[in-house]
């Protein structure tokens, strides 16, 4: 598939010049074949593995290029029901979870979880 | 293989009875009052539709039942909820053996690697949530298509994410996966057969209870156990002691599922955790845990104050340093009468209390004891290996090797990072096992970019003598480039006390919230 071994090109091979911080932490990887076998990695139980950028970790095994603060970008996570496990989903199962915190880097103490209560 | 317990088969009342008959079980009555709706009741032991197409754990029918409420509106109360997770989690259950794998996760320990038979289950499923999760569940083929359906449906961009996009991610499900899981967990199995035919036995009478408390070192208590008001439900009461001599008080409320899931609300001096326990086995074991702080916890072992047959089961501590005078703790049975002997080197200076299934002794331990197993003598009882004394630590193992805290709020508390160092005598096969050692704590940056970004000041503070780390507080950090969050990627180090060149190290990532926490995850 074509769109697959684009993936596969570095940043400059397809003619893009990293532009922030993120952006180079993603060229860092040695070769493709080397970041597909990040990607690929298992992580630890609780932590979502689909490092696209990542929730808990990033494709490199830290933190550093994930998105941050998280809160920046949080509602286009649950809005796109992105890491389902971890961020409540709006698209579908928790609409009204950022009701009344809508600019979530400064009604990040809004936020509640979500599991209901009523277990043992 | 798995030796039968007295207590094998404890609710089979309630599973010998019908889903049909009504009026038996309080359970069954409110699942025909709320489910039934729209679950429709079936004839025999088919009972309703889909519910009795599947067995799963209590969390697992917990998230079951909470799911009805969030995704489909089902309005019910706690207590009603609490009846038919009981019903549901006995009837439909797992046997031991089927949940055996899964300990860890129903223990909500959760810094850990999982591993699969299945070349792609952790890509296709895993990638979200735990492959446990859906590894303590058993359906039949239609079942586990359903629930791939589900996940389409509810779960809108799926297909869109990374190792979903780069594959026809439904088809796989419903073609490779599903029919995997249908063969390796299908709702018919030998073990359920045979755990529903069980005789069983009951929790209550005195049990002497040991582990390792972050922190504060390695206790011991008496739990009583005796009969509560509901259905195999039990209140608990503990008498005991850290090796320093500090007491530990506490009691509780417990709830036996499927007739060996102990579930246990407790207090112990004044702090509030859950309890799981596996009484399948002659030696239940479980963990104590803080359910919102789920790194805290405690490895547990219990065992029945009048055993079977008499004998030494723990050292607490599992080894002496020469040249030490401390305490010395023996737990077993048969323990009240005989002369005491440790060996070479060891002499008991006291004897703080004796009984039983307990002693607890003054001991000093020769500056030139001879390192090694410590055969451990006490009037007929005897056992080779179960104390060990050393001069020095020839081998440190912290754990977990990769830990993961999180930082948090009052509304999504912080999870710590809570780490241990075991040390060992010798190498290889043949190296002995010292249990924790004192060792200093440390921390660094993990690598240059770490460093760069200042993790090591921003993310958390980590007690140098316990090994404890507390993550800072969630938020946007404005003292941070970009105002980042104080996450970080970090070197956890230890070294023996007094040999400061042998030393382990771990890898701790101190990460974001999660809001969406279900028991199992």
């Amino acid at each position: 598939m074509s769109n697959h071994s684009d993936n596969n090109k570095t940043m400059t091979q397809l003619g893009l010049a990293p532009l922030n911080r993120k952006a180079r932490e993603m060229e860092r990887a040695a070769t493709p074949e080397a970041l597909e076998e990040v990607q690929a990695m298992q992580t630890i139980a609780g932590c979502t593995s689909s490092f696209d950028p990542g929730w808990e970790v990033d494709p490199f095994g830290g933190v550093a290029s994930l998105c941050q603060p998280m809160e920046a970008d949080l509602y286009g996570c649950a809005d796109p029901c992105w890491w389902p496990a971890q961020v409540p989903d709006t698209m579908n199962t928790y609409p009204h979870w950022g009701d009344g915190a809508d600019r979530a880097e400064d009604d990040w103490r809004k936020l509640d979880s979500v599991y209901p209560g009523g277990e043992k | 293989m798995r030796t039968l317990s007295p207590l094998r088969g404890l609710c089979l009342v309630a599973i010998a009875s019908t889903p049909l008959m009504a009026g038996a079980d309080p359970g069954e009555e409110a699942i025909n009052r709320y489910c039934s709706g729209c679950h429709q009741v079936g004839n025999g032991d088919n009972g309703w539709s889909r519910i009795s197409a599947q067995r799963k754990t209590p969390e697992g029918w917990d998230m079951t039942v909470a799911r009805m409420q969030l995704m489909h509106g089902l309005e019910l109360p706690g207590e009603a909820r609490r009846d038919i997770v009981k019903y549901l989690a006995d009837t439909r259950g797992l046997a031991p053996e089927e949940s055996a794998p899964q300990r860890a996760l129903i223990e909500r320990r959760l810094n850990r690697i999982e591993s699969f038979d299945h070349p792609s289950y952790q890509e296709m499923c895993a990638r979200c949530h735990t492959g446990g999760r859906a590894q303590l569940q058993r359906r039949p083929l239609e079942e586990w298509e359903h629930l791939m359906h589900f996940h389409v449906g509810q779960f809108q961009t799926i297909e869109y994410q990374a190792m979903a996009r780069d594959r026809d991610w439904f088809d796989l499900a419903l073609d490779e996966i599903a029919p995997w899981l249908a063969e390796t967990q299908g709702l018919e199995s030998a073990a359920w057969d045979a755990w529903q035919q069980a005789e069983g036995g009951s929790p209550e009478g005195d049990w002497q209870l040991w582990g390792h408390w972050p922190g504060e070192g390695d206790f011991y208590a008496d739990v009583t156990i005796s009969a509560a008001e509901g259905e195999d439900a039990y209140a608990l009461s503990l008498a005991g002691a850290f090796t320093s001599g500090r007491s530990l008080e506490g009691a509780g409320q417990a709830i036996v599922y499927t007739g060996y899931e102990w579930r246990a609300n407790l207090s112990l001096n004044g702090r509030d955790f859950k309890q799981v326990l596996d009484l399948s086995e002659a030696r239940p074991g479980g963990r104590i845990f803080d359910d919102h702080d789920e790194a805290f916890g405690m490895q547990v072992t219990m065992v029945p104050s009048e055993a079977a047959a008499p004998g030494l089961v723990a050292s607490l501590p599992a080894s002496l340093k020469a040249g030490e005078r401390r305490r010395l703790v023996l737990l077993g049975q048969g323990l009240g009468e005989g002369e005491i002997d440790l060996g070479e080197g060891v002499t008991v200076r006291e004897v703080i209390e004796r009984g039983d299934t307990r002693l607890v002794l003054d001991v000093e331990v020769a500056a030139d004891l001879t390192p090694g197993w410590l055969p451990v003598v006490v009037g007929d009882r005897r056992h080779e290996q179960l104390l060990a004394g050393y001069q020095r630590v020839d081998r440190l193992e912290v754990s977990p090797a990769l830990g993961v805290a999180r930082i948090g709020n009052d509304r999504t508390p912080p999870v710590s990072g809570v780490f241990s160092a075991l040390g060992y005598l010798g190498e290889g096969e043949e190296a002995i096992p010292l249990g924790q050692v004192p060792v200093r704590w440390s921390v660094a940056p993990w690598d240059e970019i770490a460093e760069r970004d200042e993790d090591a000041k921003f993310a958390g503070v980590l007690d140098a003598a316990t090994g404890i780390f507390s993550p800072a507080g969630a938020g946007p950090n404005p003292l941070r480039q970009y105002n980042a969050n104080n996450v970080g990627n970090l070197r956890v180090t230890a070294s023996v006390v007094g040999q400061e060149t042998v030393q382990d190290e771990a890898q701790l990532i101190v990460t974001v919230q999660r809001w969406n926490n279900p028991p199992l995850r």
